[in-house]
């Protein structure tokens, strides 16, 4: 009997090691040995793509991402030697049934995949390994492409002032065109609760925040972006093969979840998106990053990608791009396929509220109703999101909302009738953002040099701003004149930030905010005021900050890139100058190729107390994406006629 | 709080038939959806209406949760209180993309998608006709037209849907 229980036991126990099998066995640390050799003699730890998924800058020997778990070697400072040779020996782990999601070919699929192509390391692998946790997530034999989305600026909210790139997973299973349930990929930074708001600007900007890769059904940014703070974007769908759209799932799977720092202007969505996708393609998507790295950078790299592979026969990445709307844009577009009797029921209605709008509900001519209706419910879903955040719940524009659902239930469905929204081109298609400039001016009767820099440029009515708006940060001129037998570069301006958001569509209702404004904060000459006569003499040049801001109105004339406003700009000066009232007038329009602009103005002035006239009549050209000519004229102004090129990048 | 919502989304049970109602209950609070639908800092808020592109909120993923937060359960309760709104209006027209991914969400079929969108609505229209309709939270009718779609899941759609 005691044999019995002592062979017993010795079963038990061999059969407890099978669970843990594919130990190191010396066959195990021959073929280790032997993938170590071959890393080594291809140099793999050096390899671009190796790297890159490392996230090991080019110049650097230490990854960029902080969570101590990305790394097999167990330490985040390894160099990409030390992780390689841990991950060729993890791979050759222990494989436990129970916690089989935990194994590192689990954990970092990726990896596998790369160095199964390199090496061939599948092939000295004791045992195949099925991950159900990352099967479960994955669905590879799903997903048939990838799509960059650019999501437009956002002026309404500073740190959504350049806009937003992120990723979607597109899968078989999304009808035609519906990729709600698809999986988006975000990156952003993790935001701990009760971060005051100036912390929030300079940790964002200088550093001091985490971030990372998160994944989310995609009508989590739908519902944000287009929904709730009204965005336009346009969708870039990627051209993987199927090896390399596993390998970026894998990669994904990978990453999320991984802390990285974050900075605002450099290392952040959009950088990090062309990162992943450079992981997988092998494009320098990312080299030659500059001070900052802005959501619309990620589609001119793509593009000049495409561009090189053009040149080498090589398949392009973008195969196509689609406009995307925004829910403001829907619904002025659902409101100009109204019939003017229709459009007349929606005016009265929208006037009433509570039991008066419900009875009135009931009287709709039935041929009106429906459309009618449906126009009324994507209205209250603006009227609802452009309220305060702290009233969301039961306002009565909700329980109006609610009257006009019950109203559309009770009646039979019908097919929504969407009107094709006219499509508003991508920020692409705008000059790149940074400019350098040089020219020539009129100014006394002399001509003057002129020279400028900016580092961000959005001007008004560019392409891809969901309204027309203008977006200049750090803008500085020089002019350059001839005095005497010498010449004299001095600063002209130097302009911090300067926005503006014209308001030019309008629901034509009541209560609607249509009001339209202008901001600028800078640095100015004295001599660009014209309040120090004779200063072109001057060798001491006077210069006073300056901030501007103005509140008005505008209105689409006629066409959608035709836009007239009217506002009442006012300035403060640190000067004996100080301050400056002007009403004004102005025109606005744009082709694909040319802007054009007039204004006219009358500035009153404190420093002699009188009125002074103001006009101006500016004409440019948009001559390649990275080169633009202006043309301008001004009344009032030192310098009263101007001609510039600008070098866009 | 947990004491009051469950007695909420009970009283909608009532409302919209009284099958399973604490499973919606149970999938908000095990399944983290409250932190969804409000950021947890006011600076951020106060900056933005509801997002910031410095980034989104935590890193809340697909890959972390647990697996009883996977299911079609989950995203339904998700989508709805996420878009619900939207849900509702492609619902009311009878079409549309979330009333899709509504049922998408909830395990059916291509070919019963139609069906179920019409099955929906009429349960919505009920819903919707009820006085206290009006009056309910967003997480509310979240939960009464979770109950709606779960009960026709479990009863006329049988072989076409399914939210596990």
């Amino acid at each position: 009997m005691l044999a019995l229980r002592f062979v017993t036991a010795c079963l038990l126990l061999v059969l407890l090691h099978c669970k843990v099998f594919a130990q190191a066995t010396p066959d195990s640390e021959r073929a280790i040995g032997q993938y170590l050799q071959d890393a080594a003699r291809l140099n793999l730890a050096q390899d671009d793509q190796w790297r890159r998924m490392l996230y090991v800058p080019t110049g650097r020997n230490r990854s960029q991402i902080n969570s101590p778990e990305f790394f097999l070697s167990l330490d985040r400072n390894a160099t990409p030697e030390v992780e390689l040779e841990a991950t060729i020996r993890a791979f050759f782990g222990p494989v436990h049934a129970e916690s089989v999601d935990q194994h590192p070919r689990c954990r970092f699929p990726a990896r596998y995949l790369w160095l199964g192509k390199r090496l061939n390391l599948g092939a000295g692998s004791p045992v195949a390994i099925s991950c159900p946790k990352l099967n479960r997530w994955a669905r590879v034999d799903e997903i048939r492409s990838v799509s960059l989305i650019l999501v437009s600026g956002y002026l309404g909210n500073p740190a959504s002032s350049f806009g937003h790139t992120m990723l979607r997973l597109n899968s078989q299973d999304g009808m035609a065109g519906n990729h709600l349930t698809d999986t988006g990929m975000n990156f952003g930074a993790l935001i701990p609760p009760r971060v005051g708001t100036i912390e929030y600007v300079i940790k964002g900007v200088f550093g001091g925040f985490q971030a990372g890769f998160s994944d989310s059904p995609y009508y989590e940014q739908d519902v944000v972006y287009a929904r709730t703070e009204f965005r336009d974007s346009w969708e870039y769908e990627i051209q993987l093969d199927r090896w390399q759209t596993q390998f970026l799932i894998a990669h994904l799977w990978e990453v999320i979840g991984k802390k990285f720092d974050y900075y605002f202007l450099s290392e952040n969505c959009a950088y990090r998106m062309m990162e992943l996708l450079e992981a997988v393609t092998g494009d320098g998507l990312t080299q030659r990053a500059r001070v900052w790295f802005l959501p619309v950078e990620a589609v001119y790299r793509l593009r000049d990608a495409d561009t090189k592979r053009r040149d080498n026969s090589q398949p392009q990445l973008i195969s196509q791009a689609r406009f995307v709307p925004s829910a403001e844009r829907e619904l002025h577009t659902e409101l100009e396929r109204l019939t003017p009797d229709q459009r007349a029921i929606f005016d009265s209605l929208v006037r009433l509220r509570g039991e008066a709008l419900s009875a009135s509900l009931r009287n709709i001519r039935p041929e009106y109703k429906a459309s009618v209706l449906q126009a009324m419910l994507s209205y209250f879903q603006y009227v609802i999101k452009s309220q305060p955040y702290e009233e969301k719940e039961n306002t009565p524009a909700h329980l109006d909302r609610d009257r006009v659902l019950r109203a559309r239930l009770g009646l039979p469905r019908q097919a929504q009738v969407m009107s094709r929204v006219e499509e508003v081109p991508s920020p692409e298609f705008n000059a790149r953002p940074m400019r350098l400039s040089a020219g020539l001016g009129s100014r006394s009767g002399a001509w003057v040099g002129l020279l400028g820099w900016t580092a961000y440029h959005q001007p008004l009515l560019a392409p891809g701003a969901s309204e027309p708006g203008e977006l200049v940060v750090a803008d500085v001129a020089w002019t350059l004149q001839a005095r005497g037998n010498a010449s004299s570069l001095q600063l002209d301006h130097l302009d911090f930030i300067r926005v503006a958001k014209l308001k030019a569509r309008h629901l034509g209702l009541d209560g609607e905010d249509g009001g339209s404004w202008r901001v600028a904060f800078g640095v100015e000459s004295a001599e660009r005021v014209g309040s120090t006569p004779g200063a072109a003499d001057s060798a001491a040049p006077d210069y006073r900050l300056r901030a501007q801001g103005a509140y008005g109105f505008a209105r689409q004339l006629a066409a959608p890139n035709f836009i007239g406003y009217a506002m009442v700009e006012s300035t403060i000066r640190s000067s004996s100058d100080r301050l400056a009232l002007m009403p004004q007038l102005g025109l606005l329009w744009r082709s694909d190729v040319l802007v054009a602009s007039m204004d006219l103005g009358n500035q009153w002035e404190s420093r002699d107390r009188s009125w002074h006239r103001k006009a101006g009549v500016e004409l440019g050209a948009r001559l390649r994406n990275d080169l633009t000519a202006n043309v301008a004229v001004r009344l009032g102004s030192p310098i009263r006629a101007s001609a510039s090129l600008a070098a866009h990048w | 709080m947990k004491k009051v919502f469950l007695a909420a989304v009970a009283a909608t049970a009532l409302v919209s038939g009284g099958v399973q109602a604490r499973d919606f209950a149970d999938i908000y609070t095990q399944c983290g959806l409250g932190a969804m639908i409000a950021p947890t800092n006011e600076a951020v808020a106060a900056i933005t209406n509801v997002t910031w592109d410095l980034g989104t909120t935590a890193i809340s993923s697909n890959v972390s949760s647990a697996d009883s937060c996977k299911g079609g359960q989950k995203k339904v309760a998700s989508l709805l209180l996420q878009s619900l709104p939207q849900v509702e209006k492609d619902l009311a027209m009878g079409s549309g993309q979330y009333a899709a991914a509504l049922v998408a969400s909830a395990g059916c079929t291509a070919a019963s998608h139609d069906q179920v969108i019409s099955a929906v609505r009429e349960d919505l229209a009920d819903l919707a006709a009820q006085p206290t309709y009006a009056g309910m939270s967003r997480v509310e009718k979240s939960a009464a037209l979770f109950n709606v779609v779960q009960k026709r899941v479990d009863t006329d759609f049988v072989g076409s849907c399914s939210m596990i």
